[in-house]
């Protein structure tokens, strides 16, 4: 059963004025045509220089912007792991922030409470950081909050851009194990990066994207292997 | 066209979430940070009345009074929209990131405030009634011009964070253009004592029936008449109406634009 069905996907964004104003009717296109499929349990990667598309295509399954033309499908619940820090603020404690901002992102209170000690317990942080506000924490510790709380939201879809590099190296591996425990669980998993080995190690299938066209789409070694001869 | 079910988190929920968040933040690092919306109001009275009451003496007989209930619904108002003008373009990071209702974002300051004003509502009522100056028959009324007030703040503030993401200019100017609008409102002097050409504009000013309404209801202890407060009703109910389906198209688009 497919978790995301992207078909036939134009997306692109308006050209604008100095002064920050639409043009009318012009289009810089960021993804043309393109078509991919993502089966539950399954994680795919997308690939690609900068400016191809990658992030484009992870905001408008999330549903933050809507395809220009064709169609793109979820089934369920979809978490993003981007932009971790969004729906945080710096003046809340951390135990604030993640009653608070899980709502915001898309949580419901009861089920960031459910598994309220368990986020707690993945993030590392300690009883006493996470009485303290978040701007007394370094970037790294409001990275690992953001994370934890995203990885324990029973998503369907797991949308993720360039984050697994939260960290040091063993919360790193920690949170690359609980995406592949989310995935056994049925949950379909886009993943958007620039590190090609994680992408050849971990993703079932790759998309490579280039200037908004899907180039090539198959097992995640072969289509790195072919990004690599054309960069 | 995009489907599928992406949250399940209710519209009613995140507002409750975002109203908290608000709400808490004001309370750090600040004494006067949860309280000053309700102080607000009462300090520029004392700075008016003063002006008004004692330097020009505007002959309105109970002139604090006639002041207040007219300076309060206008407070909430300008301290709303001075607010909300950069609800949108403050959370950039979260329009790009979750889909979601984006006027729960203006509509969450309006709500934090108007708790505000509420509050400093009831005070006023209790200070009349102590006073011996509040006519308890017509005081249910009052409800009439609050839902209209608070229609009118979410339609500005909705269309003004809007204009605000594609340019910045509107919050450089909005505190002069509240300026001629506060006097454009008989708040400080007598609707009579304004010229013709001022008059005609009140005419058609939702803020100018919604004094109106408090200060009849308030001051004078009496209903207005049907036909103002139906009218009050419709155009507010009408802008928050044509605001929100306005900014439900407006902001399709507003992540690519943050």
């Amino acid at each position: 059963m497919a978790s995301i069905e992207i078909d036939h996907l134009w997306q692109g964004y308006h050209g604008a004025t100095v002064r920050g104003w639409r043009r009318r009717g012009e289009h810089k296109w960021a993804l043309r045509d393109v078509s991919l499929h993502v089966d539950a349990g399954e994680m795919v990667g997308v690939i690609g220089g900068n400016g191809s598309g990658k992030t484009t295509l992870l905001q408008t399954v999330a549903g933050v912007i809507v395809p220009l033309q064709g169609t793109v499908a979820v089934s369920g619940r979809v978490s993003s792991l981007v932009e971790l820090s969004a729906g945080f603020h710096r003046e809340l404690t951390g135990e604030e922030n993640l009653l608070i901002g899980g709502v915001i992102l898309g949580i419901p209170r009861r089920e960031v409470r459910a598994s309220f000690d368990e986020i707690v317990a993945f993030s590392g942080l300690s009883p006493e950081a996470l009485r303290s506000p978040l701007r007394t924490y370094s970037a790294g510790m409001g990275l690992r909050l953001g994370f934890s709380l995203v990885a324990h939201s029973n998503p369907d879809v797991l949308l993720v851009d360039e984050v697994l590099a939260v960290g040091d190296d063993e919360f790193r591996a920690r949170c690359v194990e609980r995406v592949h425990e989310l995935r056994r669980g049925g949950c379909g998993v886009l993943i958007v990066s620039h590190d090609l080995d994680l992408v050849r190690a971990h993703c079932h299938r790759a998309l490579l994207l280039a200037a908004g066209e899907a180039v090539a789409e198959g097992p995640a070694g072969e289509v790195v292997d072919r990004y690599l001869e054309s960069a | 066209m995009t489907v599928g079910a992406r949250t399940s988190v209710s519209s009613w929920e995140l507002l409750r979430a975002l109203v908290e968040r608000q709400v808490r933040v004001r309370r750090k690092r600040s004494i006067l940070g949860a309280s000053w919306p309700a102080v607000a109001p009462v300090l520029l009275q004392a700075l008016y009345v003063f002006v008004f009451g004692a330097v020009f003496d505007v002959g309105i007989p109970r002139y604090p009074e006639y002041l207040f209930t007219g300076l309060l619904p206008w407070t909430f108002l300008a301290q709303t929209i001075g607010q909300t003008v950069t609800s949108l373009s403050s959370e950039p990071d979260l329009i790009r990131r979750s889909p979601f209702p984006y006027e729960l974002l203006p509509i969450t300051t309006v709500v934090v405030m108007g708790m505000y004003f509420l509050a400093t509502l009831a005070g006023f009522i209790v200070f009349l009634g102590v006073r011996g100056h509040l006519a308890y028959a017509v005081l249910p009324a009052i409800v009439l011009p609050v839902v209209a007030l608070f229609l009118l703040v979410s339609s500005i503030s909705m269309i003004l964070s809007l204009v605000d993401v594609y340019n910045h200019d509107l919050r450089l100017i909005l505190a002069n253009l509240l300026t001629v609008w506060f006097f454009l409102v008989p708040i400080v002097y007598r609707p009579g004592m304004a010229p013709r050409p001022v008059r005609f504009l009140r005419s058609v000013d939702p803020m100018n029936m919604i004094v109106g309404q408090f200060r009849d209801i308030l001051h004078f202890g009496q209903l207005s008449r049907p036909l103002h407060a139906g009218l009050m009703l419709v155009v507010c109910t009408a802008l928050f109406v044509g605001s929100r389906a306005g900014f439900r198209v407006l902001s399709r688009e507003l992540a690519k634009d943050i």
